[in-house]
């Protein structure tokens, strides 16, 4: 939804348009209206034509006098709406003239601070406001200024305001050129005070408040990055299912293998029978997201092992390591996630710590199979099902990757079987709750 | 023989410190700051005055024992100069100036308080600048008035500080306006503006009764030069102009800055043939949009036809038609418009260029005041015919400038690049916006054909000397 009124009040109104634009080709007026049209719609001055733009509305004098006071903070003759409004209507501040001099204001913080003190914030007002009309209107237009009339708007005499002028052309060094951006920076600033303010006021925002809130930096910051967690958030759980549907697959097709390569092995053939039916409920399990990278690994590994030739095992396993790696950063990116996601958590931190410390296999299929049984018995406990896949898987890996090394040609399963690791009773027991 | 030699190659090596024997005081005093300060000396004890004080040794026979004073003077003059500098770089004064020696003192004081190094708050440089002087009136010395507008007279003067020539702009405050707009917008939209060919102002007085700005000295303008070469200027002479005026316009907008009021009183000359755009006058910056825009700007016969028609959502084209005019009055030394009306002044360029149809001019049909004058229907005239002395890129250049359409007339930045310029060389588009293109050797001026009297002796005119202000 954001997104849309973006692009369509960007188009419209960003002061982007004015800058890029060619200057041969920007004439003033169109520029002027859109900047009428800007105003009307967001600094509250009603969408009637008829209403004329040479004062300035309520919320616009509010934040004015507020900005005007905390920079001129001296007590004597303190701003108030009052004589704000009074002036205002007076001299016929245009919304132009109230952002230029705001933005002579904020220059005078900036390079002249000593005057801010010495000034009363309602003297700032007036001349400031009346010189920025004087610099922005030509000559013999119905906007010339003149200051005998600002001194009977601001109810004083024309000397004090020509000193206070003087004062201020020299305080501020004549420096009263303005690039656009100040003054499209002065304005979106005063939108956003104005939304801000009229939606807490109101308790609810227009859809104009909402579009003019949502170009701030801050806001529009704020919400991106919820859109981007949101998004990580969909995408691991989206990955995790993927793994999980990846495991299911890679998991049968080792059982299968083994059970192929257990018929000639008679011997071990009641065990055998019995290994592939609990792996398939633990695959099946919902609640067993953590043993599928498992099985994915030994998959893999084991298709490497496979393969004669030990560097292309080795890449084959980095490129795993990589993988483990990216789940596993995945996973430290989104601490505040794991609400949602433990399971790719646990599965990260297993995974990992095996893979990033054991690029050459066998290591790695040894580290593995010593340090899981100590936690299998452990988990098994709890959670069961999803570790009594992986010894046995990872206990398949071992022999087979040293018969790719060469060292044993043939290959020697059963030596990391389940049995040996748990009882056979405490197995059926888990196969068979109740 | 060699003995006489020596000794007049010392003395005018000394003659030099007895004109600036003062400015040597005072910079002395910098140096001794500076030595003291690198050096961690207190100051009473400084180094040995006696340095400058015997400049020439009594016995100069030998030629090697000339060399080592000879040197000595040379350090010596390097370190004055460099501590100047430093004085005028920490403040970023121009390099000429000159420090009264009240302000060297005071310096000196401050600076066994706090180092000379540490840089200075926007404060303090603000209050040392107006004790050397800056925007002082006493500072100026008026010499002669230069002409009177309607809102400002001009006066030649000399500044103190520099001893330079100035050009003081005084502009009276009326009571019930205050400063005029046209003042508030020239100065602020200069200080803006550094640029070879656009005039500097150096200084700003602002005082009850009036306002003067003080701008840089130069002694003639466009007109004068054109009426002082009886109006016959060297085709290359109008190039370089030409150029000149199209990078200091190519500067201004760039900034969004529109000048609107470029004619020949306007551009400054100096005697090296440096031309500047001057009076900021009626200049305003689009860089914040406005509701209203006045069509009276822009003299007369400078005007384009769109703003005779009325336009007032002008944009930098405006300026651009006024370059057009300016070209042709150069090569052929009479105005190319010279309406004394609106209505005239659009006959005049319908006459030459032709009556506006829709292709020439979108929209023109529709124009209602264009309706109401019911010109006859001119065809465009051959410009070659009327300023024969141009060449063909030339021709093209102003053909160019002078279109009806805003949005086809050639800008500033796409003129300058235009190959009737391809002459003055490459190197011409690579310089820094503060120098001159007399900085480059290949871009020199040539003697104008009907110059008559040396064209680089200040101008005796007298009264009607500037009929414009600035």
């Amino acid at each position: 939804m954001f997104n849309l009124s973006n692009m369509d009040f960007d188009a419209l109104f960003n002061e982007k348009t004015f800058e890029f634009s060619d200057f041969q080709e920007f004439t003033l007026l169109p520029g002027h209206q859109k900047l009428t049209e800007r105003v009307r719609k967001r600094l509250y001055y009603g969408l009637d034509k008829d209403v004329s733009l040479d004062a300035l509305s309520c919320p616009v004098t509010d934040i004015a006098v507020e900005i005007l006071q905390k920079s001129a903070p001296s007590p004597i003759r303190k701003l108030h709406k009052k004589y704000a409004s009074h002036v205002v209507r007076e001299a016929c501040i245009s919304p132009c003239a109230m952002m230029l001099a705001l933005v002579y204001i904020e220059r005078l913080r900036h390079r002249n601070p000593e005057y801010l003190q010495k000034i009363s914030s309602s003297d700032l007002f007036l001349i400031s406001m009346m010189v920025a009309s004087k610099y922005l209107y030509d000559e013999g237009e119905e906007e010339e200024v003149f200051n005998d009339e600002w001194g009977t708007a601001g109810k004083m005499d024309v000397q004090t305001v020509n000193n206070l002028e003087m004062n201020f052309l020299n305080a501020i060094e004549w420096r009263l050129f303005t690039e656009p951006r100040d003054f499209f920076d002065t304005l979106s600033h005063l939108e956003t005070s104005i939304a801000e303010r009229q939606g807490m006021k109101r308790g609810w925002f227009t859809y104009t408040d909402l579009c003019v809130l949502l170009e701030q930096s801050a806001w529009s910051q704020a919400l991106t990055s919820i859109y981007l967690h949101f998004t990580k958030v969909s995408c691991m759980i989206g990955l995790v299912y993927l793994t999980g549907v990846a495991g299911l697959i890679g998991s049968s097709t080792v059982l299968h293998q083994l059970s192929l390569s257990r018929s000639t092995h008679s011997s071990l053939q009641p065990q055998a029978e019995n290994t592939p039916a609990y792996v398939q409920t633990s695959a099946l399990n919902p609640d067993a997201p953590a043993a599928a990278p498992c099985c994915v690994l030994t998959n893999k590994t084991l298709d490497a092992s496979h393969k004669p030739s030990p560097p292309s095992a080795l890449a084959q396993t980095s490129v795993l390591c990589l993988w483990g790696s990216l789940l596993a950063s995945m996973g430290h990116i989104h601490p505040e996630s794991d609400v949602e996601t433990p399971h790719t958590w646990s599965a990260a931190s297993f995974f990992c710590p095996g893979c990033l410390a054991t690029l050459p296999p066998l290591q790695c299929g040894l580290k593995n199979t010593s340090a899981l049984p100590g936690r299998c018995s452990h988990g098994s406990r709890q959670r069961p099902a999803p570790w009594l896949g992986s010894p046995n898987l990872l206990g398949a890996v071992e022999p087979s990757v040293t018969s790719g090394l060469g060292v044993f040609p043939t290959v020697r399963l059963g030596s990391c079987h389940p049995a040996s690791v748990l009882p056979v009773e405490k197995t059926r027991a888990l196969l068979m709750p109740g | 023989m060699n003995k006489m030699k020596n000794f007049k190659r010392r003395f005018s090596l000394s003659v030099p410190r007895t004109e600036t024997i003062e400015e040597n005081e005072f910079t002395e005093q910098i140096n001794q700051l500076n030595i003291q300060h690198t050096h961690g000396l207190t100051p009473d004890r400084l180094g040995p005055p006696s340095h400058d004080a015997s400049p020439v040794s009594p016995e100069p026979t030998t030629p090697g024992a000339q060399s080592p004073s000879h040197l000595h003077y040379n350090s010596k003059a390097q370190h004055r100069r460099f501590s100047m500098e430093d004085v005028s770089k920490r403040m970023s004064l121009p390099m000429d100036i000159r420090l009264p020696p009240e302000f060297l003192q005071k310096l000196q004081l401050e600076s066994e308080n706090s180092p000379l190094c540490k840089p200075l708050s926007r404060m303090s440089r603000r209050a040392s600048l107006s004790d050397i002087g800056f925007g002082k009136l006493e500072t100026y010395v008026k010499l002669g008035k230069l002409g009177e507008g309607t809102y400002a007279t001009v006066f030649k003067g000399r500044s103190k500080l520099t001893e330079n020539l100035v050009a003081l702009k005084e502009i009276r405050l009326e009571h019930e306006e205050g400063a005029p707009c046209t003042a508030i917008r020239e100065v602020s939209l200069l200080k803006n503006l550094k640029h070879a060919n656009i005039v500097t102002l150096h200084d700003i007085i602002h005082t009850e009764r009036c306002l003067t700005l003080v701008f840089e000295y130069l002694d003639s303008d466009l007109k004068q030069y054109l009426d002082n070469c009886g109006n016959l200027m060297s085709m290359h002479n109008v190039k370089i102009f030409m150029f000149q005026l199209l990078r200091g316009l190519s500067y201004c907008h760039k900034r969004k800055i529109l000048h609107r009021d470029l004619k020949p009183q306007n551009l400054l000359i100096n005697d090296k043939g440096e031309l500047k755009l001057a009076d900021f006058g009626l200049a305003r910056a689009k860089s914040v949009p406005t509701k209203t825009y006045s069509n009276e700007v822009v003299t007369l016969w400078y005007r384009p036809p769109d703003v005779l028609l009325g336009s007032t959502e002008y944009s930098t084209p405006i300026d651009m038609w006024g370059v057009g005019c300016i070209q042709f009055e150069m090569a052929t030394g009479r105005p190319m418009f010279p309406g004394a009306t609106v209505k005239e002044e659009l006959h005049l360029i319908f006459r030459l260029m032709g009556t506006p149809t829709e292709d020439t001019w979108p929209g023109i049909s529709s124009n209602e005041e264009f309706r109401s004058y019911l010109f006859p229907q001119y065809r465009p005239q051959a410009l070659i015919n009327h300023v024969p002395r141009l060449d063909t890129e030339g021709i093209d250049l102003l053909s160019a400038l002078l279109l009806y359409d805003t949005r086809s007339r050639i800008s500033a930045e796409a003129a300058l690049r235009h190959h009737y310029f391809q002459t003055l060389g490459d190197n011409v588009h690579n310089l820094a916006d503060t120098a001159s293109v007399f900085s480059l050797r290949e871009v020199q001026l040539q003697k104008d054909p009907g110059h008559r009297s040396s064209l680089f002796q200040p101008l005796t005119r007298g009264k009607n000397r500037r009929q414009s202000i600035f």
